[in-house]
Protein backbone atom coordinates (compact mmCIF):
# COMPACT_ATOMS: atom_id res chain seq x y z
CA UNK A 1 0.00 0.00 0.00
CA UNK A 2 1.29 3.41 -0.81
CA UNK A 3 2.79 5.90 1.75
CA UNK A 4 -0.12 8.80 1.80
CA UNK A 5 1.33 12.34 0.75
CA UNK A 6 2.60 14.67 3.58
CA UNK A 7 0.82 17.83 3.65
CA UNK A 8 2.87 21.07 2.67
CA UNK A 9 2.56 21.88 6.45
CA UNK A 10 4.18 18.88 7.48
CA UNK A 11 6.82 18.75 4.88
CA UNK A 12 7.65 22.22 6.08
CA UNK A 13 8.08 21.64 9.89
CA UNK A 14 10.54 18.73 8.27
CA UNK A 15 12.32 21.91 6.33
CA UNK A 16 12.49 24.12 8.75
CA UNK A 17 14.69 20.91 11.05
CA UNK A 18 16.90 20.73 8.24
CA UNK A 19 15.69 18.11 6.37
CA UNK A 20 16.82 18.57 2.65
CA UNK A 21 15.21 16.07 1.26
CA UNK A 22 11.53 17.79 2.66
CA UNK A 23 13.01 20.47 1.29
CA UNK A 24 13.46 19.29 -2.28
CA UNK A 25 9.91 17.94 -1.73
CA UNK A 26 9.03 21.59 -1.46
CA UNK A 27 10.98 22.31 -4.95
CA UNK A 28 8.99 19.54 -6.22
CA UNK A 29 5.75 21.41 -5.33
CA UNK A 30 6.31 24.91 -6.28
CA UNK A 31 9.16 25.43 -8.79
CA UNK A 32 6.70 24.93 -11.97
CA UNK A 33 4.42 27.92 -10.39
CA UNK A 34 7.52 29.74 -9.25
CA UNK A 35 8.70 29.14 -13.13
CA UNK A 36 5.37 30.36 -14.67
CA UNK A 37 4.89 33.59 -12.22
CA UNK A 38 8.79 34.13 -13.14
CA UNK A 39 8.92 33.59 -16.99
CA UNK A 40 5.71 36.09 -17.66
CA UNK A 41 7.55 38.72 -15.75
CA UNK A 42 10.53 38.26 -17.61
CA UNK A 43 9.86 36.66 -21.04
CA UNK A 44 12.16 34.77 -21.79
CA UNK A 45 13.15 30.95 -20.22
CA UNK A 46 17.20 31.69 -19.62
CA UNK A 47 15.78 34.22 -17.13
CA UNK A 48 13.20 32.36 -16.10
CA UNK A 49 15.52 29.35 -15.36
CA UNK A 50 18.31 31.34 -13.58
CA UNK A 51 16.20 33.65 -11.60
CA UNK A 52 14.02 30.36 -10.14
CA UNK A 53 16.91 28.57 -9.09
CA UNK A 54 17.85 31.68 -7.26
CA UNK A 55 14.67 31.81 -5.91
CA UNK A 56 14.92 28.51 -4.14
CA UNK A 57 18.93 28.95 -3.23
CA UNK A 58 17.67 31.91 -1.55
CA UNK A 59 14.74 30.07 0.14
CA UNK A 60 16.80 27.15 1.03
CA UNK A 61 19.91 29.43 2.71
CA UNK A 62 16.67 31.59 4.62
CA UNK A 63 14.06 28.74 5.69
CA UNK A 64 15.35 29.09 9.12
CA UNK A 65 14.23 32.64 9.36
CA UNK A 66 11.01 31.57 8.02
CA UNK A 67 8.00 31.79 10.41
CA UNK A 68 4.45 30.46 9.80
CA UNK A 69 1.57 32.87 9.86
CA UNK A 70 -0.37 31.05 8.63
CA UNK A 71 0.11 32.31 4.97
CA UNK A 72 0.95 29.30 2.68
CA UNK A 73 4.10 28.42 1.94
CA UNK A 74 4.44 29.58 -1.87
CA UNK A 75 3.69 33.38 -0.94
CA UNK A 76 6.76 33.53 0.97
CA UNK A 77 8.47 31.89 -2.38
CA UNK A 78 6.25 34.66 -4.16
CA UNK A 79 7.66 37.63 -2.30
CA UNK A 80 11.28 36.25 -2.50
CA UNK A 81 10.40 35.78 -6.72
CA UNK A 82 8.68 39.33 -6.69
CA UNK A 83 11.77 41.06 -4.96
CA UNK A 84 14.87 39.17 -7.47
CA UNK A 85 12.36 40.00 -10.78
CA UNK A 86 12.57 43.69 -9.17
CA UNK A 87 16.06 43.62 -9.14
CA UNK A 88 16.83 41.90 -12.31
CA UNK A 89 14.08 44.58 -14.14
CA UNK A 90 16.52 47.20 -12.49
CA UNK A 91 19.81 45.85 -13.76
CA UNK A 92 18.35 45.36 -16.73
CA UNK A 93 17.33 49.30 -17.39
CA UNK A 94 20.70 50.53 -15.93
CA UNK A 95 22.17 48.10 -18.51
CA UNK A 96 20.14 49.99 -20.80
CA UNK A 97 18.81 47.09 -22.53
CA UNK A 98 15.74 47.15 -25.14
CA UNK A 99 13.03 47.45 -23.14
CA UNK A 100 11.19 44.15 -23.50
CA UNK A 101 7.85 45.75 -24.59
CA UNK A 102 10.11 46.00 -27.89
CA UNK A 103 11.58 43.18 -27.95
CA UNK A 104 10.27 40.52 -30.18
CA UNK A 105 8.01 38.25 -28.46
CA UNK A 106 8.80 35.10 -30.36
CA UNK A 107 12.47 35.43 -29.42
CA UNK A 108 15.19 32.52 -28.77
CA UNK A 109 14.43 32.51 -25.09
CA UNK A 110 10.75 32.03 -25.78
CA UNK A 111 8.94 29.51 -24.23
CA UNK A 112 8.30 27.69 -27.32
CA UNK A 113 5.07 25.65 -26.19
CA UNK A 114 3.34 28.84 -25.08
CA UNK A 115 4.48 30.83 -28.08
CA UNK A 116 3.31 28.66 -30.21
CA UNK A 117 -0.24 28.28 -29.09
CA UNK A 118 -0.85 32.15 -29.00
CA UNK A 119 -2.22 34.35 -31.45
CA UNK A 120 -1.23 37.79 -32.59
CA UNK A 121 -3.86 39.26 -30.62
CA UNK A 122 -2.82 37.25 -27.26
CA UNK A 123 0.55 38.54 -28.30
CA UNK A 124 -0.57 41.96 -28.28
CA UNK A 125 -2.11 41.69 -24.95
CA UNK A 126 0.76 40.08 -23.30
CA UNK A 127 2.56 43.29 -24.77
CA UNK A 128 0.62 45.54 -23.01
CA UNK A 129 0.78 43.75 -19.79
CA UNK A 130 4.76 43.53 -19.85
CA UNK A 131 4.48 47.54 -20.31
CA UNK A 132 2.17 47.33 -16.59
CA UNK A 133 3.80 48.88 -13.55
CA UNK A 134 5.00 45.54 -11.61
CA UNK A 135 2.28 44.84 -9.26
CA UNK A 136 -0.53 45.10 -11.54
CA UNK A 137 1.83 42.19 -13.44
CA UNK A 138 2.15 40.58 -10.17
CA UNK A 139 -1.86 40.70 -9.96
CA UNK A 140 -2.62 39.43 -13.41
CA UNK A 141 -0.08 36.24 -13.41
CA UNK A 142 -1.49 35.13 -10.05
CA UNK A 143 -4.93 35.65 -11.16
CA UNK A 144 -4.80 33.82 -14.71
CA UNK A 145 -1.85 32.16 -14.23
CA UNK A 146 -2.13 30.83 -10.06
CA UNK A 147 -6.07 31.23 -10.24
CA UNK A 148 -5.55 32.54 -6.50
CA UNK A 149 -8.72 34.52 -5.19
CA UNK A 150 -8.29 37.81 -3.91
CA UNK A 151 -7.77 36.84 -0.72
CA UNK A 152 -4.16 34.52 -1.48
CA UNK A 153 -3.13 37.62 -3.80
CA UNK A 154 -3.80 39.89 -0.97
CA UNK A 155 -1.55 37.63 1.20
CA UNK A 156 1.30 37.24 -1.59
CA UNK A 157 1.41 40.78 -2.68
CA UNK A 158 1.05 41.94 1.58
CA UNK A 159 -2.17 43.70 0.80
CA UNK A 160 -5.66 43.85 1.96
CA UNK A 161 -8.31 41.55 -0.04
CA UNK A 162 -9.76 44.87 -0.60
CA UNK A 163 -7.18 46.58 -1.75
CA UNK A 164 -6.47 43.65 -4.31
CA UNK A 165 -9.95 44.12 -5.37
CA UNK A 166 -9.71 47.76 -6.03
CA UNK A 167 -6.26 46.85 -8.33
CA UNK A 168 -7.64 44.73 -10.26
CA UNK A 169 -10.30 46.64 -11.31
CA UNK A 170 -8.34 49.70 -11.96
CA UNK A 171 -5.96 47.25 -13.84
CA UNK A 172 -8.84 45.97 -16.07
CA UNK A 173 -9.68 49.59 -17.03
CA UNK A 174 -6.49 50.72 -17.79
CA UNK A 175 -6.01 47.43 -19.86
CA UNK A 176 -9.23 47.72 -21.53
CA UNK A 177 -8.67 51.71 -22.67
CA UNK A 178 -5.50 50.01 -24.32
CA UNK A 179 -7.11 46.91 -26.33
CA UNK A 180 -9.46 49.50 -27.65
CA UNK A 181 -7.19 51.34 -28.88
CA UNK A 182 -6.31 50.71 -31.85
CA UNK A 183 -2.20 52.26 -31.92
CA UNK A 184 -1.69 49.65 -29.33
CA UNK A 185 -3.54 47.22 -29.73
CA UNK A 186 -1.49 45.38 -32.91
CA UNK B 1 -35.97 36.88 -13.70
CA UNK B 2 -32.81 37.52 -16.36
CA UNK B 3 -30.11 39.22 -14.94
CA UNK B 4 -29.24 42.67 -15.59
CA UNK B 5 -26.48 42.83 -17.59
CA UNK B 6 -23.65 45.49 -16.21
CA UNK B 7 -23.01 48.64 -17.94
CA UNK B 8 -20.22 48.68 -20.46
CA UNK B 9 -17.91 50.22 -17.85
CA UNK B 10 -18.25 47.39 -15.49
CA UNK B 11 -18.50 44.45 -17.91
CA UNK B 12 -14.83 42.56 -18.17
CA UNK B 13 -16.01 39.16 -19.27
CA UNK B 14 -14.52 39.79 -22.92
CA UNK B 15 -11.34 41.17 -21.43
CA UNK B 16 -11.14 38.60 -18.77
CA UNK B 17 -11.82 35.98 -21.12
CA UNK B 18 -8.99 37.39 -23.58
CA UNK B 19 -6.29 36.99 -20.09
CA UNK B 20 -7.34 33.60 -19.61
CA UNK B 21 -6.45 32.71 -22.95
CA UNK B 22 -3.04 34.22 -23.02
CA UNK B 23 -2.02 34.07 -19.53
CA UNK B 24 -1.56 30.40 -19.37
CA UNK B 25 1.05 28.19 -17.17
CA UNK B 26 4.14 27.09 -18.42
CA UNK B 27 6.36 24.09 -17.38
CA UNK B 28 10.14 24.25 -16.80
CA UNK B 29 12.04 21.88 -18.36
CA UNK B 30 12.60 18.52 -16.48
CA UNK B 31 16.63 18.95 -16.96
CA UNK B 32 16.34 22.43 -15.46
CA UNK B 33 13.88 21.11 -12.66
CA UNK B 34 16.21 18.22 -11.74
CA UNK B 35 19.47 20.02 -12.12
CA UNK B 36 18.32 22.59 -9.00
CA UNK B 37 16.56 20.20 -7.17
CA UNK B 38 20.36 18.21 -7.07
CA UNK B 39 22.47 21.53 -6.32
CA UNK B 40 19.42 22.01 -3.60
CA UNK B 41 19.82 18.65 -1.94
CA UNK B 42 23.78 18.64 -2.75
CA UNK B 43 24.54 21.97 -1.23
CA UNK B 44 26.68 22.45 1.58
CA UNK B 45 24.31 22.70 5.15
CA UNK B 46 22.56 25.09 6.01
CA UNK B 47 24.21 27.14 9.05
CA UNK B 48 21.92 30.06 10.36
CA UNK B 49 24.52 32.68 10.61
CA UNK B 50 22.97 35.85 12.91
CA UNK B 51 24.72 39.14 11.98
CA UNK B 52 26.32 40.59 14.65
CA UNK B 53 24.47 43.51 16.49
CA UNK B 54 26.46 46.58 15.26
CA UNK B 55 27.22 47.62 19.23
CA UNK B 56 28.72 44.45 19.37
CA UNK B 57 30.79 44.94 16.29
CA UNK B 58 31.76 48.55 17.28
CA UNK B 59 33.10 47.21 20.51
CA UNK B 60 35.42 44.63 18.24
CA UNK B 61 36.80 47.35 16.47
CA UNK B 62 37.36 49.64 19.05
CA UNK B 63 38.98 46.91 21.31
CA UNK B 64 41.40 46.05 18.14
CA UNK B 65 42.33 50.08 17.35
CA UNK B 66 43.25 50.58 20.87
CA UNK B 67 45.51 47.14 21.10
CA UNK B 68 46.87 48.68 18.28
CA UNK B 69 48.11 51.74 19.74
CA UNK B 70 48.99 50.49 22.66
CA UNK B 71 51.14 47.67 21.39
CA UNK B 72 52.97 50.84 18.84
CA UNK B 73 53.77 52.71 21.94
CA UNK B 74 55.83 49.83 24.05
CA UNK B 75 56.97 48.89 20.95
CA UNK B 76 58.34 53.25 20.87
CA UNK B 77 58.98 53.08 24.01
CA UNK B 78 61.41 50.36 23.72
CA UNK B 79 63.13 51.53 20.89
CA UNK B 80 63.58 54.70 22.21
CA UNK B 81 64.79 53.17 25.79
CA UNK B 82 67.36 51.49 24.19
CA UNK B 83 68.64 54.40 22.10
CA UNK B 84 68.96 56.13 24.42
CA UNK B 85 70.71 53.30 26.71
CA UNK B 86 73.02 52.68 24.09
CA UNK B 87 74.62 56.49 24.11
Amino acid sequence: MPEPELQDDEILAQALQGDKDAFGALYERNVARIYTYIYYRTGNTSDAEDLTARVFQRAMHHIVNYTDRGVPFSAWLYRIAHNLVANWHRDRSRRQEIPLSDAPLVSKGDHPEAALMRTQEQDALLRIIRDLPADRQQLLILKFVEHLSNAEIGEVMGRSEGAVKSLYHRTLLSLRDEVEDPAMFS
Amino acid sequence: MPRKPLPDSQNFDELEDQLAATLKPVRPERTFVQNVRERIVVAAPVIAIRPARDVQSLLVVLTGVISAIVLAAVGARVIFFLRTRAR
